[in-house]
Parts: structure tokens; C-alpha cells; sequence
């Protein structure tokens, strides 16, 4: 089975006794709609006097009661079951994007993302109650077709006529509208990533000037949309044509054979009306239509969910970390970045409870090794050990809690600011918050708040140097083994970076730090240097040893003529593949 | 409440209704026409029975019969000429509606300052696909089954007028249930686009919070908050649900019980001769196959849809209204020099005031360097130069002319303020170099490239015509380097960087400092290292008791808190 025909299914089973509802509510709605014209039949013709019977009324009255009854359950149920299974199915994107994590914004952009988990999630949801009510009103128009038959053979010959046109039609028209939603889902993530990308720059547009610019730019998806929502249409009417065309001829057909049956005295006038309810069931395959569009939409998005849930997860460790003071070992480390190979066969030794900074020019792999140090993102191929233990085989909430970062541009969650220093699944411990902004130098600017610590995250307006200590107490308030830095004084000035340095030190003197800068005073202040070229590391030394190469001064300072040295980037052909991860 | 809210869904249709006014009357003219058979099924059925196939008349009936069927031929091709006009008018008012919304968002973010959130997203996401969903069926068949309805009881009513106080007492108590529940129904489904808004703005925050949510180890806390707002949605989803079903009930039953009446009356009407057999099968047939589908379709139509898309287009109008801003003066200076005049200036409201009552004077071509710790007010500073804020006291000149009474669009282009926050955007190189001079040559962005060192970030992008497919995937660095590249290609006058080359390693750095320095035209750099303090001809020190310039030298002897910045420089 295709994997989007499985994620159908498991919305459908997700929705629990509502789904089933809905399935014996449209069976008895079907069965009490073939009942009905017969019953109609009956009572019409007792009431004319052709054919008395005293049954007929209670009897209508009986079945019209039960009708009306599964109508109500019908529409209340199709709307639960499809809120059920797109609650499930929302989950499961929620849950597999958590697990993916850092990997996952390297395939799919957010707006993209956000479309499928809001959308494409209830789309295809809907997908159940299509079905149902497919798989219901073909069996009503079967039984239909059956009833007419029952009444005078020559009505269900001619119903049946017209049945080998609507298979012909359906096929084709279920493939082709699939395609088409995903094409417009597709210009349509195109179209919220844009415009994702120029909500976050307003202050560059603002300062450029350029906002028409940018909003045409934002709407340049709309053509294509426009297109392929077009097509959809085209598509609609050449159907609805068709069966539009079928549907008269079969009409008059069936009335006529019925109107020479009274005439012939076969038929009662009662019967003529049944008739024509039961041609309307057993026409009603074409008026199907609709709804085999809406199950295609379902499918195409279905298709849309497969992508996101099919990416591969990575093996799940299991082992749990020893007692240990946080010594890290890089090994072999390849990562490729869309087709470039940012770390290049890396080796490092970081000795434990020392800080290790990590320089190099822009582009030579810093914040990549910070991320793959800390296990934030699975390298391509080689190790990486945390006191002896690879991190691919820890237990995902063991590595966590002996890990932290800290960002250069941090994304505060949480209500408030004393939540957000404690965002994570463990209880928080009150006085480590007040010890973490003092080990960030972030204390006197929240006390001059003046909710302090009880500050709405979304009040706030920070300024970058602000920001990045909010995320630097973020760290500190976790008593990791390692702790991992990637560019967080960037924009804090020199004498509160000293600050922080200092600061630091005493708090979490211990604690193995990993610290990615570009300054010299962060180099010269760490107990060794890890001088990155070309995706690995050329030296591993203190800060006053390396000093003697010109190279490596020439990372910090500026020569006489300004010229940038800088290493060409490898490039590679092929990329080494994930799977060497579970290998470990 | 109800009209108010209708009448701003109404201002974001109508431009497109005027626009589209002979499609739409061509959707209603053929719409009209596939109503046609339906209305006509009853008469001519009852006639062919009575007239035709009871009185032993085969080929009057075989006449009516056929004339039926011409009718529902016309009502196919009209229900198929019918699509085409609805299908421009529906695509043209979602890109009206995902235009006003980008536009309102954006135009606000700009012109007010105003941080768009990220349930703006929502508003394009979920809700103009509503609208084109919903919009197409209530078009197509609001007409069709409003006239059937109409139709249907003139047919049952002039077949058998006896029922005529029945029928009316049943549609009155069936309309008035209907209307009240429509009304709760509305208040339901607002609950559920507020409860999808707000899932939709935290799910956007947890998408791009993915990495800060892995490396704090929040997945569990993660997974629980988005489990709430999936649960909350769905909630308010089914309570919609039940109102829908009570209402769906009351309709049929109007439909049904005067069948019923029906049924019990027959053998009295046809005792009576009131009516014929012909007649009551005609009026059965009006009853089951055309009125009550006609109800049905109508309370879909008017009550679920109608409302939803009302509800839907009233929110969508929210996000897009654009704020009142004031007029461009389209006024120009020929003088680029800068000054500030006693102006006072606070950087949140719970701060000292950053400038209280300070002077400065920018002669036009100055390399000024703004230094300062942390939070004092180097961005709020930037801001006021630039003119992007007001200064609270006091004003500021470009060439003489305070900034406010400058040509707004002019101004942004004279002055550039390059922020911190570099934005890439996916298009290609070329784009992307030369957002702030569109009419630059292939020589000046060669030039460009070749000062600012980018040569080798451009060939691994595949060159200028490369495209940029997804910009998170470069580095800080690189970005920021391309939008510095930006501003040397620009026309600016008045280079402003805000912490622009934050992410740039030294060389770097001071290569893009020189590079922009030896442009024509004032360069004011705030940064945090010494270093661009260094390079530049001034310093300006902002610390709590105001400004201080002077040269590196000067200030390192004059301002404490500028030696002790330098102090701890170990470059």
C-alpha cells in the first residue's frame, strides 16, 4: 500500500467510534432512502385507493422518523470524525518534526511545514467521511438500481445502460485532480515561505524602502496558482458535461418505460414516483463526482504528509550516560550542506571541564561543529563520543540534559521571562534562574523591568546584545556537562563580554565549553583554541602558543593591505550518506 | 453586530464584484437556467400521468415527457456554462484577498512599525482556501436552490392549494428555529477560527523554534502546548457539529411534515375531488425530490457556508486594512549633512532617556564610528538618524530640512540603515545583490563583488544568474555579506550600519568597512569591536550621560567609559 493510502487509514482509524458512526449512520441513511420511495409507493397508492393497505402510513411515518434521525447523526458526525483525524494526524507531524529536529529545516522550509501541518493535515482527514459517503451512496445507488429492477425488469435494463460511462470518467478524474492539489499546495507553500521570510525582515524593508517591491515579490507564486486552480476548474466542468448529458437521457428513458407500464396497467401511479426516486439513487453515481474530487484533494495531500513523515528518523539510542565530567571526542566527521561539504573528515579532542574555542574565517564550519559537537545535528559519517559514549546511542533525554547551547540569535519560548529561562521538560529549580542571569550579566536589565522576571516573553523588546544574554542565562540555568556557545557576545560590547567571561568562569567552572567566536579576547581567555580551516581542524593549542603563526593572526587581524585570506571550499561530487550513523 | 461584521466581509468582495460584473451575471443567468427542470418535473409529470399514461393517451405523454427532457438537457449545459465565469471570479478574489492581506501586513509592518505576528501567516494559510472552497458552491447553487424553493411550493401549492396553512406554519416555525440556531452557530464558528488562529501562530513558532526546542530538550513541553491547541481546535470544531445537526433536523422536518399531511388528506382530497391522482403524485414528487433538497441546500448554503465565508472573509479584512499614513511631501534636499538638535530620546519606556537635549553634527562623507555598551541605545540612535523614529524632543536635518518634512520614499533611498538582521530572500544572486539598485551594470556588480571580497560566495551559488533556494542555508556571514555588497551597489548618501557585520570574522569585516568607506558619502558604523572605532576618522561614545566624540585618541583620554571599552580589547 502506498504510504499515502496508510496515512488515509490511520486518520480514518484515528477517529475512533465517530468514524464508525458515521459508516452505520450512512448505512442506515441509505437504507432508509431506499426504503422510502417504496413505502411513498405504497402509501400514495393506498391513499389513491389503487392498491389499500393499512401498514403503508405507520409504516412511512416509521421509516421518514428513522431518516430524519440518521440525517442529524450524519452531519454532526462527519464533522467530528474529520476533527479527530486531523487531530491525529497533526500530532504525528508535530511528533516526527520534534524527533527529526535540526535536519528537518534543511528539507523543508517553515512555510512549507506550517502548510502541511495546518491544511494538508485537514484535507486529508476529510478523506474518511468521503470515502463513507462514497462507499454509502454507491451502495444506495446499487440498491437503487436493484429497486428498479424489482418494480419492472425494463427500468433496471435502461438504469443500467448508463453505468460504463461513470467508470470511465471517475479513473481519470481522481489522478488527475491529486496532481493538481499538490501542485497548488506546492505554489502555495512557495508563496507563505516568502512571505515568512519578509514578515521576519521588516525592519530592512522598512529601512530600504522597498516594501512594493517586496510584496510583488511575495505574490509572485499567485500566477502559478492562479494556473493550476484554473486547470481545476477545466477539469470540473468537462465532467460535470458529461454526466450532465447522461443524466437527462436516462431520466426521460426510465419515465417513459414507467409511463407505458401504467398505461399497461404493470405499474401503479405510486410506482411511477418510485421510479423516479430510485433512478434519482441509481443515477446518483454521477453526482459523485464532487466527492471523488474532494477524496482526490485528500489523496494529494495525504501525499504531502507521506514527504514529512516518510523522512527518515534517526536510530534512537538507548544507552543512558555514565558518571562522567564531559570530555567530547569528534572522530572522522563529514557534514554536507546542500551539496557543499562544510565539515571535512574533522578530528577533535576536547579534554574535559575545559573551554575550547573555536575560530576560524567565515564559512570554515564553526557553528556546524558546534552543532554536531553538542548532537543537535547527526553527521553525515564518523563519531562523536560524550565521555566515551557515542552520541547517537544515548537516550535522547540523557544527551539533553548533559548538553547545552546557547545561540547568537536564540528564539525565546515560553510565557513569560522566568519561564523561558526553565523552557524544557524537566521541573525548574527557583534559584538556579536568578544564579543563570548573574552567570550571563542579564540581571540588571530584567530587574529594571517592571514585571522583572514575571515579564510576558511577548512584551518584550530587546536589543540584540539583550537577546543573546536571555539565551546565554538560558544555558546556564541547565547544569550540563557541556556546554556549547556558537558566536553569543557577538553583539554585546567589550567590557560587558568580559563580563559575561568572567562571570562564566565562575559559575561554570567544569563544565566542558565549547565556545564559537570570532573575537581574540574569547580566544585568548579559553584554555585551548581549535583553529578550523577547510573543514578541520588545523591546530589544537592555547591561544599564546598558536599566536606565532601569522595564519593565525591573520584569522583576527586585519593586514596592511585589508586582504581576506580565505581557503577555497571543498567541493564534492557525491555525499557521504546518512546511514553510516547507526553503525556506531 | 451581524451587519457590521457583513459589511467589512462585503469590502473585500466587492472591488472584485465590480471588477467581474458580467462573469457573475453570467454564472446567475445560467445557474437560473439549470434550475429550470426541476421546477417543471412536477407539472409535467403529473400532466403525462394524467393527461398521457391513466387516460390511455400514450403519445401526449411520450410529448410531455419529452419536452422534460429538452429541459434537462438546457439545465446540463447550463449548469456547465455556469463554471467557467465562476471559476475567473472565485481565482481572481483569492489573489485579491492573498494580495490585501501580504499588502496590509507588509504596509503596516513598514509605514507604522508595527512587528506582524506570526497568526498573520494564518490568515493566507487556512482562509483563503476557505473562501475558494466554499465560495464556488454557494455561487453556483444559492440561486438555484433559493428558486427551487420558491418553485417547489408554487407547484405544491397550486396542485393542492388545500395544504397552503399547513405548508405556511411549518416554514414560518422552521424559519425562526433555523435563524436562532444560525445564530448560535455563527458564535461557535467564530470560537473555532479564533481557537485555528492561534494554532496556527504557535505551530509557526515552534516550526522556527525547532533548533532552540531540541537543544533545550522541550520536546515533551513542546509536544504537550501543541497538543493543546490541536485538541482546543477540535473541540470547537465538534461544537459547531451539534449545532449544525439540530439545524439540519428542523429543515427536514419542514419538508416532511407536510408530506405527511399529505399522505393522511389523500383519500379525502380524492373523495372529494379536490384532487387528482396525477395532482398528489405531482405534489409528493414536489415535496420529496425538489423541496426538500431545496431546503437542505439552502440552510448548507445560506447558513453554513454563507456564514463561514462571511466569518472567514470578515478576519481576512482585519489583517489587511492598511493604517491611516500621512501624505508623501515628496520634498528633497541637495545638502546631505546631518544634525541633531537638542534632541531627547528614550529606548523603551522603562529606560533613562539614551539622549537628553544632545547635539551632533554629521558633515556629509564622515566616517563615524558609534560605540557604547550593550542596551544603551546605538539601534534607537540609528533608528532617529535615520528618520525611521521620532525623536521625543528636538528634531533632526538632513541638509538643513528636519526629517519629517522630507519626501518619505526619497529619504529611505538617500539614507540606508543596514540592520543586523540580514535578509536574503530566495531569487537569484543577482537579485539578491541588487535589491537597493535594480538598474546597476554587470561592470558595477563585478566591481562590487571583486572590492567586498564575495567572488567565492557567488561562483558556489552558481554565479549571478545561480538561484538562492533556501537562505537559511547560508551562513550569518555570508548573509550579511551580501546585503553589505547591497549597499555598496545603492545610491545611499548616508550609510548606516547597524551591527551589520556582527557575524563577519575581522578581515571580513574590515575589508566591507573599507570598501564602503571609499564610496562617496557619510559611513556611520555602530558596532561592538574596537577594531571599526579604529578605522573610522570620529568616535562617538554613547554612554548614561549622553554623547561623546572625538578621535580613538582624543576619547581614550577624555571618556572613561571609552578607555575602559578599548581596555579590554586584546586586539
Amino acid at each position: 500500500m502506498k504510504s499515502k493510502d496508510r496515512i488515509l487509514l490511520d486518520s480514518a482509524k484515528a477517529s475512533g467510534w465517530h468514524g464508525a458512526g458515521t459508516l452505520v449512520v450512512a448505512v442506515l441513511n441509505s437504507l432508509t432512502s431506499l426504503a422510502l420511495p417504496a413505502a411513498l409507493a405504497a402509501a400514495i397508492d393506498a391513499a389513491i385507493g389503487t392498491r389499500p393497505s393499512s401498514l403503508a402510513l405507520p409504516l412511512t411515518c416509521l421509516v421518514l422518523v428513522l431518516a430524519t434521525a440518521s440525517d442529524i447523526a450524519q452531519e454532526i458526525l462527519e464533522t467530528t470524525t474529520k476533527a479527530r483525524g486531523t487531530l491525529c494526524l497533526r500530532r504525528r507531524i508535530m511528533r516526527h518534526l520534534l524527533v527529526l529536529g535540526a535536519p528537518s529545516r534543511r528539507q523543508f522550509d517553515s512555510g512549507d511545514v506550517l502548510g502541511r501541518t495546518l491544511e494538508s493535515s485537514a484535507s486529508t482527514a476529510s478523506a474518511t467521511s468521503s470515502l463513507v459517503a462514497l462507499v454509502t451512496g454507491t451502495v444506495t445507488s446499487v440498491g437503487g438500481l436493484v429497486a428498479l429492477a424489482f418494480i419492472d425488469p425494463w427500468l433496471g435494463a435502461v438504469a443500467l445502460g448508463g453505468a460504463p460511462l461513470m467508470w470511465l470518467l471517475t479513473g481519470w478524474l481522481i489522478r488527475r485532480v491529486g496532481s493538481l492539489t499538490s501542485e497548488y499546495e506546492r505554489a502555495h507553500g512557495a508563496l507563505v515561505t516568502r512571505f515568512l521570510a519578509a514578515i521576519t525582515a521588516t525592519r530592512t524593508i522598512r529601512a530600504s524602502g522597498t516594501v512594493d517591491r517586496e510584496v510583488r515579490r511575495v505574490l509572485a507564486p499567485l500566477r502559478e496558482l492562479a494556473a493550476s486552480g484554473h486547470e481545476y476548474w477545466a477539469i470540473q466542468r468537462k465532467v460535470a458535461w458529461r454526466s450532465g448529458l447522461v443524466n437527462p437521457v436516462l431520466q426521460i428513458a426510465v419515465l417513459v418505460v414507467a409511463g407505458y407500464g401504467v398505461l399497461a396497467g404493470r405499474l401503479t401511479p405510486g410506482e411511477m414516483l418510485a421510479a423516479q426516486a430510485y433512478l434519482l439513487y441509481a443515477v446518483g453515481i454521477l453526482g459523485q463526482t464532487a466527492l471523488l474530487a474532494r477524496f482526490a484533494q485528500a489523496r494529494g495531500s495525504a501525499e504531502r504528509l507521506a514527504e514529512v513523515l516518510d523522512s527518515p528518523l534517526p536510530r534512537r539510542g538507548t544507552r543512558s550516560l555514565p558518571a562522567g565530567t564531559g570530555t567530547v571526542v569528534l572522530r572522522g566527521v563529514h557534514v554536507n550542506k546542500s551539496g557543499h561539504t562544510v565539515l571535512d573528515g574533522l578530528d577533535l579532542d576536547v579534554p574535559a571541564g575545559h573551554s575550547v574555542a573555536v575560530v576560524g574565517v567565515s564559512g570554515a564550519g564553526k557553528s556546524t561543529l558546534a552543532e554536531v559537537a553538542g548532537g543537535l545535528l547527526p553527521p553525515d559519517a564518523g563519531t562523536v563520543a560524550l565521555d566515551g559514549v557515542p552520541l547517537a546511542a544515548l537516550r535522547v533525554d540523557e544527551l539533553r540534559r548533559a548538553v547545552c547551547y546557547a545561540f547568537e540569535r536564540p528564539i525565546l519560548l515560553g510565557e513569560t521571562i522566568r519561564d523561558t529561562l526553565s523552557y524544557g521538560d524537566r521541573e525548574s529549580d527557583p534559584d538556579r534562574v536568578m544564579a543563570a542571569l548573574e552567570a550571563s550579566a542579564a540581571r540588571e536589565f530584567v530587574s529594571r523591568l517592571p514585571q522583572g522576571l514575571d515579564t510576558p516573553i511577548a512584551q518584550l523588546r530587546l536589543s540584540g546584545g539583550e537577546l543573546q544574554r536571555l539565551g546565554l542565562a538560558r544555558a546556564a540555568w541547565r547544569d550540563a556537562r557541556l556546554m556549547v556557545l556558537d558566536d553569543v557576545t557577538s553583539s554585546v560590547d567589550t567590557a560587558t563580554e568580559a563580563e559575561i567571561t568572567r562571570a562564566l568562569w565562575r559559575t561554570q567552572h567544569g563544565t566542558t565549553r565549547l565556545i564559537v567566536a570570532h573575537r581574540m579576547s574569547v580566544a585568548a581567555s579559553a584554555d585551548l583554541v581549535a583553529w578550523l580551516e577547510a573543514g578541520r581542524v588545523r591546530a589544537l593549542a592555547p591561544h599564546d602558543v598558536l599566536l606565532a603563526d601569522p595564519d593565525y593572526r591573520a584569522v583576527f587581524t586585519p593586514t596592511a593591505d585589508g586582504r581576506r585570506r580565505r581557503p577555497l571550499l571543498v567541493q564534492t561530487p557525491h555525499a557521504p550518506h546518512a546511514d553510516d550513523m547507526t553503525k556506531v | 453586530m451581524l451587519f457590521i461584521r457583513t459589511a467589512s466581509a462585503w469590502a473585500q468582495i466587492r472591488p472584485v464584484v465590480a471588477e467581474h460584473k458580467r462573469p457573475l451575471w453570467t454564472m446567475a443567468g445560467w445557474s437560473l437556467a439549470s434550475v429550470l427542470p426541476v421546477l417543471l418535473s412536477g407539472h409535467l409529470v403529473a400532466a403525462a400521468l394524467d393527461i398521457g399514461f391513466l387516460a390511455g393517451n400514450p403519445v401526449s405523454g411520450l410529448v410531455l415527457l419529452s419536452c422534460y427532457g429538452t429541459a434537462m438537457l438546457i439545465g446540463a449545459f447550463a449548469s456547465r456554462q455556469a463554471i467557467p465565469p465562476m471559476a475567473v471570479f472565485v481565482e481572481a478574489l483569492r489573489d485579491r484577498l492573498v494580495s490585501a492581506t501580504v499588502h496590509g501586513i507588509l504596509y503596516n509592518a513598514v509605514t507604522v512599525g508595527e512587528q506582524p505576528n506570526a497568526s498573520a501567516v494564518a490568515g493566507i494559510v487556512t482562509q483563503t482556501e476557505t473562501v475558494r472552497r466554499l465560495l464556488p458552491n454557494v455561487l453556483l447553487a444559492v440561486l438555484a436552490a433559493g428558486l427551487a424553493v420558491v418553485g417547489a411550493m408554487t407547484g405544491l401549492l397550486t396542485l393542492a392549494p388545500v395544504l397552503t396553512p399547513l405548508v405556511l406554519v411549518v416554514m414560518l416555525v422552521a424559519s425562526i428555529g433555523t435563524v436562532r440556531l444560525s445564530i448560535l452557530w455563527r458564535k461557535k464558528y467564530q470560537a473555532a477560527l479564533t481557537a485555528d488562529e492561534e494554532l496556527a501562530a504557535h505551530t509557526a513558532q515552534a516550526t522556527d523554534g525547532m533548533r532552540d526546542i531540541m537543544a533545550c530538550g522541550a520536546t515533551g513541553r513542546a509536544e504537550m502546548e501543541a497538543d493543546q491547541r490541536f485538541m482546543a481546535s477540535a473541540h470547537a470544531a465538534a461544537s459547531v457539529a451539534m449545532i449544525s445537526g439540530a439545524r439540519i433536523g428542523i429543515i427536514v422536518l419542514a419538508a416532511r411534515v407536510p408530506l405527511i399531511a399529505l399522505l393522511l388528506t389523500a383519500p379525502w382530497l380524492m373523495s372529494t375531488g379536490l384532487a387528482s391522482a396525477g395532482e398528489l403524485v405531482g405534489a409528493a414528487t414536489y415535496l420529496v425530490a425538489v423541496l426538500e433538497p431545496a431546503l437542505r441546500a439552502l440552510v448548507q448554503l445560506i447558513g453554513n457556508a454563507g456564514l463561514e465565508l462571511v466569518s472567514v472573509l470578515d478576519r481576512i479584512s482585519q489583517h489587511s486594512t492598511t493604517s491611516y499614513a500621512a501624505p508623501d511631501t515628496g520634498r528633497t534636499s541637495t545638502r546631505y549633512e546631518l544634525n541633531l538638535h537638542d534632541v531627547t530620546f528614550r529606548y523603551g519606556p522603562h529606560s533613562e532617556p539614551v539622549l537628553d537635549a544632545a547635539n551632533l553634527h554629521i558633515d556629509y562623507g564622515e566616517h563615524l564610528a558609534i560605540v557604547g555598551a550593550s542596551g544603551i541605545g546605538k539601534s534607537t540612535l540609528t533608528n532617529v538618524l535615520a528618520g525611521l523614529e521620532r525623536a521625543e524632543r528636538g528634531d533632526v536635518t538632513l541638509g538643513g530640512t528636519a526629517l519629517e518634512r522630507l519626501g518619505k520614499w526619497w529619504l529611505r533611498g538617500v539614507i540606508c540603515l543596514v540592520p543586523q538582521e540580514s535578509y536574503v530572500f530566495s531569487g537569484t544572486v543577482k537579485e539578491n545583490l541588487t535589491y537597493l539598485a535594480p538598474d546597476a551594470s554587470e561592470r558595477e556588480l563585478d566591481e562590487a563583488v571583486d572590492v567586498m571580497g564575495i567572488a567565492d560566495l557567488v561562483h558556489e551559488n552558481g554565479g549571478y544568474s545561480g538561484e538562492i533556494a533556501r537562505p537559511e542555508s547560508l551562513s550569518g556571514g555570508e548573509k550579511q555579506l551580501i546585503t553589505l555588497t547591497r549597499v555598496y551597489l545603492s545610491a545611499a548618501r548616508v550609510v548606516i550600519l547597524d551591527e551589520a557585520s556582527c557575524h563577519l570574522d575581522p578581515i571580513a569585516e574590515a575589508r566591507a568597512e573599507r570598501a564602503l568607506a571609499t564610496r562617496p558619502g557619510t559611513l556611520i558604523v555602530v558596532a561592538h569591536r574596537i577594531s571599526s572605532a579604529l578605522r573610522a576618522e570620529r568616535v562617538l561614545v554613547l554612554d548614561g550621560s549622553g554623547l561623546c566624540t572625538g578621535t580613538h585618541d582624543e576619547l581614550r583620554a577624555s571618556s572613561a567609559t571609552y578607555a575602559n571599552l578599548v581596555g579590554h580589547w586584546n586586539g
